[in-house]
């Protein structure tokens, strides 16, 4: 079948060539950089360098060294570093992958690490600026890093950075009858993290927020949405502490993400339609205004600190949000607007937002 | 710096990386550069780091106190 052909199109900061356009201008309106006979599994983002999985697990990349921190890598074109690799994640100066689903690699200034390898195989990676967690098919989430704001482990690890993957656990939640809560989801932000969890047991969802202050009030205004509101919020903010909710038990969250200072949740209440709601800082947007948009939502996806989706019919992005460097189109003013339509004849098949600059992938329609 | 310019977020000087050599705090903006303020502003009470190729601006978190170990490695 000659239909798998995936196009990708970027517009945004690009000082460092990580658009792959073989230059290193910003650019505010999305160019075409990359074809590919070959399904895109996920494209990740970090400070200057940008990396695009293909379906056949080979791994393109651009930008500074490529982010594999080899000088004689440096580029401003997508070109293949890495096969077998099966998951991937960036942060501001590293990228982490895993191989054959279970060998964990660092690369970052200081070279190559074989950091571990999983005994289950991974699910799905998270990162931020200098922090990396990975959650394997059974739910169980092992993480490195930045653990200075106790953002990863709460109080079970306090040690400021965590060089190796360790194992994340919420025993420090003083009720001893959760017993083997599965990490669901998670999102990272500049210095918190929210966790989306499972307690099998007791057939009930939990979010819970491992940060030193939540300046935004991003949990409390979390639960007031999406909270049930038969249980008060638990626990306590601060270095090593963790705070957490019940969900309420007719919402089903389909999607979690987050930018540098804000959370974005994209859920369902009693089957009356997905609603995407936002909760944090604000000053440049970033908190998702959907009233003026009359389409549903397919998919969506945030960067540091603007957000993108594609509309149900696969023919549109919007992006909100801080656009300074042309990430949100030409007239960003924070507010919701059309970044790109297609000539008609392609789809949009995702989006992805980074270090303000953003990534779309079409693909041509059968004809 | 006046009171209506909008501040992006507030950091804490333990999360910046101190260079002696430029006697600059730098720390990651949103934008892949860095925010950045030297210590002589600090010392003279400024407060607000900024972005060399974007318009954010941030507020920087500190007691006077907390200077003098990185004064200590200016040689
Ligand atoms: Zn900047």
């Amino acid at each position: 079948m000659g239909f798998l052909l995936r196009y990708i199109d970027c517009c945004g900061s690009n000082g460092n060539g990580q658009l792959g356009l073989n230059h290193s201008e910003d650019i505010d309106r999305p160019t075409f950089s990359l074809a590919v006979n070959q399904e895109v599994e996920d494209i990740a983002i970090g400070g200057n360098h940008s990396l695009i999985l293909f379906k056949n697990k080979n791994l393109f990349a651009s930008g500074e060294q490529c982010g594999f921190f080899d000088p004689a890598l440096d580029s401003d074109r997508f070109d293949i570093v890495q096969k077998d690799v099966t998951h991937v994640c960036a942060g501001w100066d590293f990228t982490a992958i895993v191989k054959n689903n279970v060998s964990v690699f660092l690369y970052d200034k200081n070279g190559k690490r074989h950091l571990i390898d999983l005994s289950e195989n991974a699910k799905f990676m998270r990162s931020s600026l200098h922090s990396v967690i990975i959650v394997d098919n059974k739910g169980s989430a092992f993480a490195f890093g930045d653990n200075k704001k106790g953002q990863l482990f709460g109080d079970m690890i306090t040690d400021k950075i965590v060089p190796e993957p360790k194992k994340i656990t919420f025993e420090d939640l003083p009720n001893s009858s959760f017993n083997g809560l599965m990490v669901l989801d998670c999102c990272m932000g500049r210095d918190y993290t929210i966790f989306y969890l499972y307690d099998e047991e007791k057939d009930t969802n939990i979010i819970l927020m491992r940060c030193k202050t939540d300046r935004f009030s991003i949990l409390t205004n979390m639960y007031s949405t999406i909270g049930d509101r038969d249980h008060e919020i638990q626990g306590s903010v601060g270095v090593n502490k963790s705070q957490w909710f019940f969900v309420d038990k007719h919402v089903k969250i389909n999607g979690l993400k987050s930018m540098w200072s804000s959370v974005h949740v994209w859920y369902n209440k009693d089957d009356t339609g997905n609603k995407l709601v936002s909760f944090g800082n604000n000053v440049y947007g970033q908190k998702y205004d959907g009233s003026k948009l009359e389409e549903e939502i397919d998919s969506f996806d945030v960067g540091t600190e603007h957000g993108l989706l594609v509309t149900k019919d696969k023919h549109k992005v919007y992006a909100w949000g801080w656009g300074e460097h042309g990430n949100c189109g030409p007239s960003s003013d924070g507010s919701l607007k059309l970044l790109f339509q297609d000539d008609g004849e392609r789809i949009v098949q995702n989006v992805f937002g980074g270090y303000a600059n953003t990534f779309i992938v079409t693909s041509r329609m059968p004809m | 710096m006046s009171e209506t310019e909008t501040i992006y977020d507030q950091i804490e000087i333990e999360d910046f990386t101190f260079d002696p050599d430029t006697q600059l705090f730098t720390y990651p903006c949103p934008c892949g550069d860095r925010f950045q303020i030297s210590i002589y502003d600090l010392q003279d009470g400024e407060n607000i780091a900024v972005c060399p190729s974007c318009s954010l601006m941030c507020e920087i978190i500190f007691d006077e106190i907390d200077l003098q170990e990185y004064l200590d490695q200016i040689s």
